[in-house]
């Protein structure tokens, strides 16, 4: 593994010239990989690695969409296309792909279906982190494994039909055979990562539910609404509101930071923007600062899936979670955004 | 050319205008005005600003200076390919938005698109009768709820017509319509645009086939050498297309392999077994044994929708059915443990699904240094060998003076061009070129053919060569696939050789 530095902190990473396709076929010779859930990251994955001359099936429930997909795609029912019980029964390595809740429910069948000496793998570390809610306990002569690639399913396929590949990080729960790591970092190669950084089940899920609670989707979200509100009190038309808030970030700002790191934004700004946003950042991260503690808090004591998976079950989930999107849509702040998309040049005379 | 305008009012008028893409300036101080009752044809080599005249005309591009007038009462709608290739690559992006929701079964249909388009007093829902018409003259109807994506080239082409339509234009701007058709699309368009002139309407058709002039216009603009002019005659500009054509290089040794292949022994390279491939409703190619040996050159051809470009994607391992089916390329089964690479090592290809799905933001020679991998984009830094390779291919094929440029900002000629050059860079064992000629002007069109017949002649390559037009085809092709358009193909002696289908064998060529 070769060593890099991340700003003076010295981690491993595993590059594909260091670990070559033709390596990861080698030590994956003799695996069938069942692909169970043909939904998001499933078509993704097995795509990547059918393209890449592993051995790869299906397993689906019958008579769904993702059935005709998968048959679109051209996997052969009874061949390579079965459904989950069949297909965990013939894979060696089970790359259990349905959705968290999915996993939970159909756990107890594919537990039943593993072999002595197949692979387990995740792509996230939600079943096995929190196997006391959940009941995913793998028995113990299984490996349990982990790729995780960093990017939606379509940037997965995406990526790799240009030749470019995707990171991902990767993990071992339990080495039952012996041979855990390198099936991990092969199936990661399989997959078609660009390179794969190590990391741990719990180390996954709890930055993974702390992201998107956290800057990704729950900070930004309710950072963007208090600004869009003091705005407005103050007189701001919604439009103007909306774009020093949202649309300036997602247009162009953002993307600069995405080449460049946001020290370049602070160091290439105007003066003006810059000293009140030195000036600003700390006052931030102090408000910040006890949210994200309690945050991090309530997903490592299992508080946070415990709400997720009583939620899921309650009889009028679907009703409630309707009702909250629908606030979130009818917003003037989301609704003036939609205007505000329409209006950009690529949208006109289209 | 007279500027300023007649008593008898204008269409359109263009008063000194000086085109601009990006930082660029075309055509200095053109004035060119459309009067009523006028039918243009604007003609023009590869990158000469045919495609940005009429971008700048219907309002979609800025000018430098000068002013473009619409007349009153005149709306302008614009069919391009860069249209078809934004609605494109707006499908490719929501794909991102779909997967992430796992909303897969929303794609674009021609209804939404036509819909879009849809002028205000037609907002209750109802088809805005120019584009209910033109349905009907396409028969069109039972396409408009099918997936935009999935259209044949012709029919994609249509229903850009059908949108541009919706908002009841007086004046079509065509950009290169016919290209990429078959002769039913190309003679059932050309009729609903002669009937649209005859209406008292107005088309600019933008081309660079002189014989794809339509019978009824009357006047055309050729642009040469950084100018647009009018012609005196439709018969003096078709014979000046003739004139100012690039020379070509006499047929000398191609580009020397630095990186070659060692083209393996087997003699059978693509070998289809009972191929049969099937799109919702309609079988595509039924039950089709077919095989391609080392060193043969194979022309394909038959209608928009025949099965041509399955065929090639089928062997360039960019249809998924070909995991379902007995497709053996290079003697080895597909799915039975290759890697795409391998093949793509392997073979070279040129499509215009390939052109509208390379949009990176990399130099033109970078474009064809990533045919070393097969990659689109390039992710490795290059071997001086193969940079040294990919130069001198690109100085062959003349093109050594754009290639630093970014290959978005090229022309779609000249984007073809690389695009062409990055299949061959590799010299591949087998050459797969899908309509190459799309989008070429008569000189580039000759250099493309010429540059695959001196590349045929110096190496034992094997190839496949897909066009709607005979006129296009190399002289180094020793086989021709006619596909039926109803899922059967037969071997015939040359192109359209065979009228009568009775000599067709259905599905299985013997050899």
């Amino acid at each position: 593994m070769a060593k890099m530095n991340f700003g003076g902190v010295e981690e491993t990473v595993v590059t594909r010239e260091e670990f070559p396709l033709e390596k990861a076929r080698d030590v994956l010779k003799d695996e069938t990989i069942a692909v169970l859930g043909y939904g998001v990251q499933g078509p993704a994955q097995a795509l990547n690695m059918r393209d890449n001359g592993f051995r790869v099936i299906i397993g689906q429930r019958k008579d769904g969409k993702s059935w005709d997909k998968a048959v679109k795609d051209g996997w052969v029912p009874g061949e390579t296309l079965f459904d989950v019980e069949e297909a965990a029964k013939r894979g060696t390595i089970i790359q259990y792909l349905v959705s968290d809740a999915g996993q939970k429910a159909l756990w107890p069948k594919v537990k039943a279906c593993l072999n002595e000496g197949d692979a387990l793998y995740f792509s996230h570390g939600f079943s096995i982190v929190f196997k006391d809610q959940t009941g995913v306990i793998p028995p113990a002569n299984v490996d349990v494994i982990l790729v995780a690639p960093k990017g939606s399913g379509t940037s997965v396929r995406a990526n790799f039909l240009d030749g470019s590949g995707i990171n991902s990080s990767f993990a071992v729960f339990q080495n039952a055979t012996g041979r855990a790591e390198e099936r991990t970092i092969a199936t990661g190669i399989a997959i078609g990562s660009g390179y794969l950084f190590p990391t741990t089940f719990a180390h996954e899920v709890h930055s993974d539910l702390t992201g998107e609670r956290g800057v990704l989707m729950g900070a930004l979200a309710g950072i963007m609404e208090a600004q869009y509100q003091v705005l407005r009190e103050n007189g701001h038309t919604p439009s103007e509101a909306f774009n020093e808030t949202v649309e300036e970030l997602t247009q162009s700002l953002i993307r600069l930071v995405g080449q460049n790191g946001m020290d370049w934004m602070y160091a290439n700004c105007s003066t003006t923007a810059q000293r009140g946003a030195l000036d600003w950042k700390p006052r931030f991260k102090e408000a910040t600062l006890p949210v994200f503690k309690d945050l991090y808090n309530s997903v490592i004591t299992g508080k946070e899936t415990e709400i997720v998976l009583r939620a899921n079950s309650a009889p009028d989930y679907r009703e409630k979670l309707d009702a909250e999107l629908h606030t979130l849509g009818g917003s003037e702040l989301w609704r003036a955004g939609k205007t505000v998309r329409s209006l950009r040049p690529e949208n006109w005379k289209k | 050319m007279t500027p300023g305008n007649s008593e008898s009012g204008f269409v359109v008028s263009l008063e000194k205008v000086t085109l601009r893409v990006r930082d660029r300036k075309l055509l200095p101080d053109t004035s060119w005005t459309i009067r009523p009752g006028e039918q243009w044809a604007v003609l023009g080599p590869n990158g000469s600003g045919k495609s940005t005249l009429a971008r700048t005309v219907a309002g979609h591009l800025p000018s430098a200076a000068g002013h473009v007038r619409i007349g009153r009462g005149h709306r302008l709608a614009l069919v391009s390919f860069e249209r078809q290739q934004d609605v494109y690559a707006r499908e490719l992006e929501n794909d991102a938005a779909r997967y992430f929701a796992g909303n897969l079964d929303t794609e674009l249909t021609p209804r939404e698109l036509i819909a879009r388009d849809r002028v205000a007093r037609d907002a209750a829902g109802e088809m805005p009768a120019a584009v209910a018409e033109a349905i009907a003259f396409f028969r069109f109807e039972p396409l408009l709820d099918r997936s935009f994506r999935h259209l044949s080239a012709g029919e994609m082409r249509k229903a850009l017509v059908l949108q541009a339509l919706a908002g009841d234009p007086t004046l079509l701007l065509l950009d290169e319509p016919f290209d990429g058709l078959d002769r039913n699309s190309r003679e059932s368009l050309a009729a609903f645009f002669q009937t649209f002139m005859e209406r008292g309407r107005h088309i600019v058709l933008v081309t660079h086939r002189a014989e794809e002039i339509l019978e009824g216009m009357t006047h055309v603009l050729v642009i040469r050498d950084g100018r647009a002019e009018v012609a005196d005659s439709i018969a003096s500009a078709v014979e000046s297309q003739g004139i100012g054509r690039r020379r070509l290089r006499p047929a000398g040794p191609g580009p020397e392999p630095v990186v070659s292949t060692t083209p393996s022994a087997d003699r059978v390279i693509v070998d289809f077994r009972n191929v049969t491939i099937r799109y919702q409703d309609s079988t595509v190619i039924d039950s089709l044994s077919w095989q391609l040996l080392r060193g043969q050159r194979w022309g394909i051809f038959g209608p928009n929708g025949s099965g041509k470009t399955t065929i090639i994607n089928l062997i360039a391992g960019e249809n998924l059915q070909g995991y379902a089916n007995d497709v053996r390329l290079f003697g080895r089964r597909r799915g039975s443990g290759e890697s795409l690479w391998e093949l793509r090592r392997r073979i070279g290809v040129v499509t215009p699904t390939l052109q509208m799905g390379y949009r990176k933001k990399i130099s033109a020679l970078e474009v064809v240094l990533s045919g070393f991998d097969g990659s689109t984009g390039l992710y490795r830094r290059p071997r001086q060998e193969e940079v040294d390779s990919a130069t001198r291919l690109v100085e062959a094929l003349d093109l050594a003076d754009l290639s630093e440029r970014l290959f978005p900002q090229l022309s779609y000629g000249q984007q073809r061009l690389f695009l062409i050059a990055r299949a061959m860079v590799r010299r591949p064992e087998l050459l797969l070129l899908d309509e190459p000629c799309q989008g070429l002007d008569p000189s580039n069109r000759a250099r493309v053919i010429e540059a695959v017949d001196v590349m045929a002649a110096s190496d034992p390559l094997s190839l496949i060569f897909v066009t709607h037009h005979p006129d296009e085809y190399p002289a180094c092709l020793t086989n021709f696939l006619e596909l039926d358009g109803e899922g059967g193909a037969a071997e015939v002696q040359a192109f359209g050789s065979i009228k009568n289908p009775v000599d067709k064998i259905r599905g299985v060529i013997p050899r």
